[in-house]
Formats: structure tokens, C-alpha cells, sequence
């Protein structure tokens, strides 16, 4: 048994190693606040919550992101970017961080575009606005490349729209990027810098990989830059796009951080989505540190180039970032239209002849025309010959080319610009929203009342065609038509996708044919007397459409073919003859006819004709209301009402 | 002018499609420097054949008219304004064509403020340019030239006209 002196002794010894202990683990732990303390430039920056700044968190890339647990992380992926180890998901981390590389000297030799100083630029100035480095330790860099860079008198920025084409599936949704507006005194608009977000495809991958990978987000996206020549060379005279111009309105401070972030950016990498996180979400988010402004708040399914427009030309008050109309740009496609259709009758009929031979640019006819005729023909010559060429006349190199010749003439006449009006049209601000969906009571011979429920995400059809669409045209994707009968859901219609390609602005000279095709894929109800009737089905057509100027209409027929399922009398191959007509019968009112000549390929199918009417009235912008008619063995009369979101 | 920073996969610079422009009456007169075309690979597909995929705007560009990979002479002689105006030239031929015979154009004045020429003698410039254009235009080899040896032409007229 212990006796009281050893109890006392053991009870010292305890006593003394919970101290000891006590000791270690404080020391320890102020070791580690010391360790871990910020400098005094870090304390009041995190005493001012600058790690949960919007505009910080803008810098970083951050966005509310996961379907399920939404967390908040930065959607770049290139971990160099960030200089925390753990930057990408603590906006914290990342500023100590920062603040901590700004901190460093400049070693002898050491090239000042290395310094993190330079390097990311918009964190820098953002935070010496808020922090104040010149009173600071903090060393001051000189950052030759972005200054190069950035362009010196800075007038400006823009926002480019871009419009589609639709011989082009790539371009359909359009593009945007932004322009960077030097002083006209020393750059032309052709000089001036643009940034622009694609992703980052592989020469080999062919068309289903394309879809594929750019949908599932298989790409790296990323910004690049160049000048704005080669886009508007490019856009304008190849792939025949035009591009509107909205300028923006931001204060110098505003204009510097844009652009600074617009150049830490470029080396930045992230998953691309064509959907919904591809140009126009990154150019978007570019103004999420500026006023607080969110453009891509929301689920955001998708996100096109006209949604980023439209939002940006909603803002209003203190946001308000547009100033005016946009500045268009057409391309070689429209520029030719619209020179064309302002020729007058004498003019375009000198025009004509030279196209059917060239030899007649020395005739008679065409010297006699006023000098300034001779300007206008000759220019709308050569914007012709450029559209129907592929890659450009530069790059056709046979015998007697007619552009040349043209060329020549214009060469020897005195010099000159030819007077033509200035031309614009409607930029994609001034459209309605991109999604629409409607209801409607139906009244079929067969089977009687039902009620059908339509969504269509994007875009557009023969009837709600809009600015920067194609008139008389279509284009959408995943266009689902649903059907309430009895109490049962059946799909009326579920399109995959449908383009329907018409030019109302065709002059049917040799190489602008009035051509007209069509190309849909999808599920649909065979027939209106059976509501189960739903076969899946691809189709192809190929015509011609024939404008009727007077009415803003078109008329056509094509030819063409279905290959579906087959159902009770259907065949799967069915070789079809449409005839149709859209038009706009008065201001806000368009009908779309056509009837379909159906016959299978098999002995034991039915032959049938489907009849289409609807009647479409624009009760404003986004709202519409539409009357159909469809005979398709039962008949079926319908009312819809339908909102565009 | 911008370099472009991001090289994509396609190596649409210097395809091994370089092409030799061997034009004598598009020579430069002496002092004119070297033939970029030439000498600097410009022409050999600054855009990338077009197929479906490349010409969507998804992708990434990079497109500064940059001194070429391949240059035969020293990088230092394909460098600057000279050569940044040869790759302008071919990129944009078409519409520099065609303001020249109008006398005037966005395509024009880039072309002279990338060259610095003063304001004063720009239209002096464009008349003289204007004239040879409409010379070679008019001989029948041009309908069969490449855009490498039609872009070398104009080149020439310009660097003669704003060394006379």
C-alpha cells in the first residue's frame, strides 16, 4: 500500500507532466497561428471578406455547380491557375495565397512577365483598389506583355454576336465573343483585339465525336485571342455569318479590370459543354465582376449566344451596360442581297447579261451606263462571285474567271466608291426568347377532345422565324409534342432535330439556286385516327423555294423520303412530294400550308396525302397564338396559346 | 499586333504545302527585302482547309500572322511590319483587291498603318498600286496564278510604291 509521501510524490509527478503536456500543445498550437498568420496586408483583406467578394470569386472562376449538393467551386480546371494548393475550392486559401506571391521580389533576370504580378493581372488590380499596395511592401512590377497586350487608350469594349448558317450545322446556335476597341486615330476596327472561348477539338474527330464528346463535356474549353480581321474575314466572306456589335458601356475602371481579366483568363482551361457551358456562358460570366451582374443565374439547361444578348440588353439602371443599336456587320452574303435588290431595273438587267457572259462588261450596254451605274454593277459583280465561291476568288485559279475580268474593268475605270444605302438589319436583342412552349385543345374526328402539351428548347419553325433567323425556315432540337387522351400521355411528336432550309432572299442566278431541303429525325404519330400510331422516323427532302417578295412568302415543292418503323399499313421506306407556302399575310400574322404526297415502297402499303394549314397571330413578342389544321386519314382542328421563355 | 497564344492541333501555319513563288516580275526592286512568301512560308494555308468541324466558331483560333515555323532565312528577317503586312495581304487579298480599284477601303488602311505609312501619302500609294494591280489583273497568267503569287504581286506594288 502507498503510503501519503509516495501518493504525494506520484500526485507531483502527474501534476507536473499534465503541465509539461498543457505546455506542449499550446506551444504547438501558437506555433501554428504564427505559422499560419497572414501578413498584415492578408489580415485586412480577410478582415474585409474579400475571399467571399463576388468579384473574387468571379476572378477565381467560381460557380454554383452539381445537380444534387450544389457547392460552390471554381469551373477551371487547369491547376496551375491557382496558387494554393487547394485554390480551386477555397477562395480563402487562394487570396493568402495570392497575396503572398505579390510579395515576392523580382530576382536578377528574372523576365517581370513571369511575376505573378503579371500573371494575374485582374486579381492584382482589383485588390490594390481594394487594399492599397503602394503603401504597402508589396514590390511594383512592370508588365511589358500585357501592356502590349492590352492595347494602349483603350476606347472601348464590345460584345460580337455571330450570326448561324444554315449550310453550316456548327454555326446554328451563332457565336459571341468580345472586341477590345482601340483609338481609331492609330488602329482600324480591323486591327483591333478580340477574345473568343471554343473548345479545343482534334482534326480527327469526325462528326459523331464531335457531338458526343462536345455535349458530354469532353472538351477542353479556353480562351484564345487574335484580331478581329481574321474573324471578320473569316465569319464575313467564307461562312457567309454577319455579326452584330453591341458596344458597352463601362466606366475606365470597369474597362481595366474586364480587360485584365480577360488576360489571366487566357491561359485558363475548362470542361466545354456545348450546351450550356460553352462561348456564351464564358463570356457571360467575364461580367459577373462588374455591379454585381449575374447573367447565368438559373439552371441554365442551355445557354446560347442570343440568351447572353438578350439578358445583357435587358439590364437596366445602374447595370445597364449597352449603349445604343449594335453596329452590324454583314456578311458577304447579305452585303450582296441587299446591293442587288437596290440595283435598279437597267442595273440588274446589265448584271444579269454579264453573268450569262462575261464578254458583255465591254459591250455597248454596259459603257453606256452612268459611270456610278458602272461602279454599282461592277460591285455587286464581285460581291456576287465571292459568295458563290467557296474559299474565295483568290483561291480559283482556272482560265477566262469572270470575277478577274470584273475585276479588271474595275481597275481601269476611274476610282470611286459606289453608293448604296446603308443597309442594317435587326440585331438579336430585338427577338424574342429562344424556348417556347404551348397548350392546346383539339378536336379530332376520331377520337374526339384532347389537349396537347408542346416544348421546344430552341429554336425556331416556318412560322416564328425572328431576327437573325432564317425566314420561312426552321430549326430546332428536341421539339416534344405530347397528347392528353382519356386520361393517357402518348408522344405526338418527340424531334430529335429538324432543319428545314429555305432562301427567300435567292436570286436563282447560277450558284444562289433557290434549293429548299429538309432533314428531320425523331418519333412521331403515323396517323390521327389511332393516338398509339407513334413510329420512329427519319426524313430527307430536297426542292426548290420560289420568294413572292409582295407577301414576304414562299412557295416550293421536294422531293424526298421517310424511313421509319412501320405500323398497320405503313411501310418503313416511303418516298414522299411535298408542295408548301409560308408567308406573311399581314403584319402580325404568317400561315404555313403544305401536303405531303406519301406511298410505300411495298405492295401492301397505303398510299396517303397529309394536309397541313396553321395560322400563326404574334399577340406580342413572346406570346402567340396558333389555329391548325391537319388531315392525315382523321382530320384535326387545333388551338393553341404559346409562350416563348 | 497580337500574337495569337493558343496553338490548337491543327498546324494550319506551315502545312508541308509551303508554297515557292517564283514570280520574277513580282520581285520587290532592290532594297525591297526579302520575298516573305518565300522566305517566310507565308501562304502555305494561314486558315486550315475548311471541313465542317473547323469552321465552327466552338473552335479555338489562333491565327496571329506570327514569323512561320519553317523560315528559311534567320528568324530575325521574318519578323515585323513587313511581314506581318505579306501575311495581312494574303489573308485578306480579296477585299484589298477590290478597295484598290475602288481607291479606298478599311482593308487599305490597315494594310498602310501595319506598314506606317503617313497620311499624306496614302493616296499616292493606292494610285500607284492601283496602276500595277490593274496591269497584272489584265494579263491573262493571272486567272491561273495561286493566292500566293497574286498576294506576292500586290505585296511587291506596295513595298515599290512606298519605297519610290
Amino acid at each position: 500500500m502507498l503510503s501519503c509521501y509516495h501518493l504525494k510524490k506520484l500526485f507531483m509527478v502527474l501534476y507536473k507532466s499534465a503541465l509539461l503536456l498543457i505546455l506542449f500543445f499550446c506551444l504547438n498550437g501558437i506555433g501554428k497561428l504564427y505559422a499560419n498568420t497572414p501578413s498584415d496586408i492578408a489580415v485586412s483583406a480577410l478582415h474585409q471578406q474579400l475571399d467571399n467578394d463576388p468579384v473574387w470569386l468571379a476572378i477565381l472562376g467560381y460557380e454554383s455547380q452539381g445537380v444534387v449538393f450544389r457547392r460552390n467551386y471554381s469551373a477551371i480546371n487547369f491547376s496551375s491557375h491557382f496558387l494554393a494548393s487547394d485554390g480551386r475550392i477555397d477562395p480563402r486559401a487562394e487570396l493568402i495565397a495570392t497575396l503572398e506571391a505579390f510579395h515576392q521580389a523580382l530576382l536578377p533576370g528574372q523576365n517581370p512577365d513571369n511575376h505573378p504580378q503579371c500573371i494575374y493581372r485582374a486579381r492584382y488590380i482589383w485588390l490594390d483598389e481594394k487594399l492599397a499596395f503602394s503603401g504597402s511592401e508589396i514590390p511594383s512590377v512592370q508588365c511589358n506583355a500585357y501592356d502590349e497586350w492590352r492595347t494602349a487608350d483603350l476606347k472601348g469594349l464590345s460584345v460580337l454576336f455571330v450570326g448561324g448558317f444554315l449550310e453550316n450545322p456548327a454555326s446554328y446556335y451563332g457565336h459571341t465573343m468580345m472586341k477590345l476597341n482601340g483609338p481609331s486615330e492609330r488602329l482600324t476596327d480591323l486591327q483591333n483585339s478580340t477574345l473568343n472561348f471554343g473548345a479545343n477539338i482534334s482534326p480527327d474527330d469526325g462528326i459523331v465525336k464531335y457531338l458526343v464528346k462536345g455535349v458530354s463535356g469532353r472538351y477542353t474549353g479556353a480562351f484564345s485571342s487574335a484580331e478581329f480581321v481574321h474573324y471578320a474575314n473569316n465569319y464575313g466572306q467564307v461562312e457567309h455569318r454577319d455579326i452584330w456589335e453591341y458596344e458597352l458601356d463601362l466606366t475606365e475602371s470597369e474597362r481595366t479590370l474586364m480587360v485584365a481579366l480577360m488576360w489571366e483568363l487566357l491561359p485558363a482551361e475548362y470542361d466545354y459543354y456545348f450546351f450550356n457551358k460553352n462561348c456564351a456562358f464564358r463570356i457571360a460570366m467575364l461580367f459577373s465582376a462588374l455591379r454585381g451582374i449575374d447573367l447565368t443565374s438559373g439552371p441554365n439547361l442551355w445557354y446560347s449566344p442570343q440568351n447572353l444578348i438578350s439578358k445583357l440588353t435587358a439590364l437596366a439602371d445602374n447595370q445597364r451596360l449597352v449603349m445604343g443599336q449594335p453596329v452590324y456587320h454583314p456578311s458577304r452574303q447579305s452585303t450582296f442581297y441587299f446591293r442587288y435588290y437596290d440595283l435598279n431595273a437597267e442595273e440588274q438587267s446589265v448584271f444579269r447579261l454579264v453573268v450569262r457572259s462575261s464578254s458583255e462588261i465591254d459591250a455597248e450596254r454596259f459603257a453606256s451606263l452612268p459611270l456610278e451605274s458602272r461602279h454599282r454593277v461592277l460591285d455587286v459583280l464581285m460581291d456576287y462571285y465571292q459568295y458563290i465561291s467557296d474559299h474565295g476568288q483568290s483561291n480559283v485559279a482556272v482560265p477566262d474567271n469572270p470575277y478577274n475580268r470584273v475585276l479588271a474593268k474595275r481597275l481601269v475605270l476611274p476610282p470611286g466608291q459606289s453608293m448604296f444605302p446603308e443597309f442594317h438589319a435587326p440585331g438579336p436583342h430585338a427577338g424574342r426568347q429562344m424556348s417556347y412552349v404551348s397548350v392546346s385543345y383539339v378536336d379530332n374526328t376520331s377520337y374526339g377532345n384532347a389537349v396537347r402539351l408542346r416544348l421546344r428548347p430552341a429554336y425556331y419553325d416556318a412560322l416564328d422565324y425572328d431576327v437573325g433567323h432564317v425566314p420561312a425556315s426552321a430549326l430546332h432540337m428536341g421539339d416534344i409534342d405530347l397528347l392528353v387522351l382519356d386520361g393517357k400521355t402518348r408522344v405526338r411528336q418527340a424531334s430529335l432535330m429538324k432543319i428545314e432550309s429555305v432562301n427567300m432572299r435567292a436570286t436563282g442566278l447560277p450558284g444562289d439556286s433557290r434549293r429548299s431541303w429538309l432533314l428531320e429525325a425523331g418519333a412521331f404519330q403515323e396517323r390521327l385516327d389511332d393516338p398509339d400510331s407513334t413510329v420512329a422516323r427519319i426524313r430527307g427532302q430536297f426542292g426548290y423555294g420560289f420568294p413572292l417578295k409582295s407577301v414576304s412568302a414562299v412557295w416550293g415543292g421536294r422531293v424526298g423520303g421517310n424511313l421509319q418503323s412501320r405500323y398497320q399499313g405503313s411501310d418503313y421506306l416511303n418516298a414522299t412530294l411535298t408542295t408548301f407556302f409560308n408567308g406573311h399575310i399581314a403584319p402580325r400574322v404568317r400561315v404555313s400550308l403544305s401536303s405531303e404526297f406519301r406511298v410505300g415502297v411495298s405492295e401492301d402499303s397505303n398510299s396517303r396525302r397529309i394536309d397541313q394549314v396553321t395560322l400563326r397571330y404574334e399577340v406580342y413578342k413572346n406570346l402567340d397564338v396558333r389555329l391548325g389544321y391537319e388531315k392525315n386519314v382523321s382530320t384535326e382542328i387545333s388551338l393553341s396559346i404559346g409562350a416563348y421563355w | 499586333m497580337f500574337i495569337g497564344k493558343k496553338l490548337i492541333g491543327k498546324s494550319f501555319v506551315l502545312a508541308a504545302s509551303m508554297t515557292i513563288a517564283a514570280v520574277a516580275q513580282a520581285q520587290g526592286a532592290v532594297g525591297t527585302g526579302p520575298n516573305p512568301y518565300r522566305d517566310c512560308g507565308i501562304g502555305a494555308a494561314l486558315f486550315p482547309t475548311v471541313n465542317w468541324a473547323a469552321v465552327s466558331s466552338n473552335v479555338i483560333w489562333d491565327i496571329g500572322t506570327t514569323a512561320v515555323i519553317s523560315a528559311t532565312v534567320s528568324p530575325q528577317t521574318c519578323q515585323g511590319q513587313n511581314v506581318a503586312a505579306a501575311a495581312f495581304i494574303f489573308e485578306t487579298f480579296d477585299s484589298l483587291a477590290e478597295e484598290t480599284a475602288a481607291g479606298k477601303g478599311e482593308h487599305i488602311a490597315t494594310l498602310f498603318n501595319i506598314l506606317e505609312v503617313e497620311d499624306a501619302r496614302r493616296s499616292e500609294v493606292v494610285l500607284s498600286v492601283r496602276a500595277d494591280m490593274a496591269d497584272l489583273v489584265a494579263q491573262g497568267r493571272f486567272d491561273t496564278m495561286s493566292k500566293t503569287e497574286k498576294a506576292e504581286s500586290l505585296y511587291f506594288a506596295v513595298i515599290n510604291a512606298i519605297n519610290s
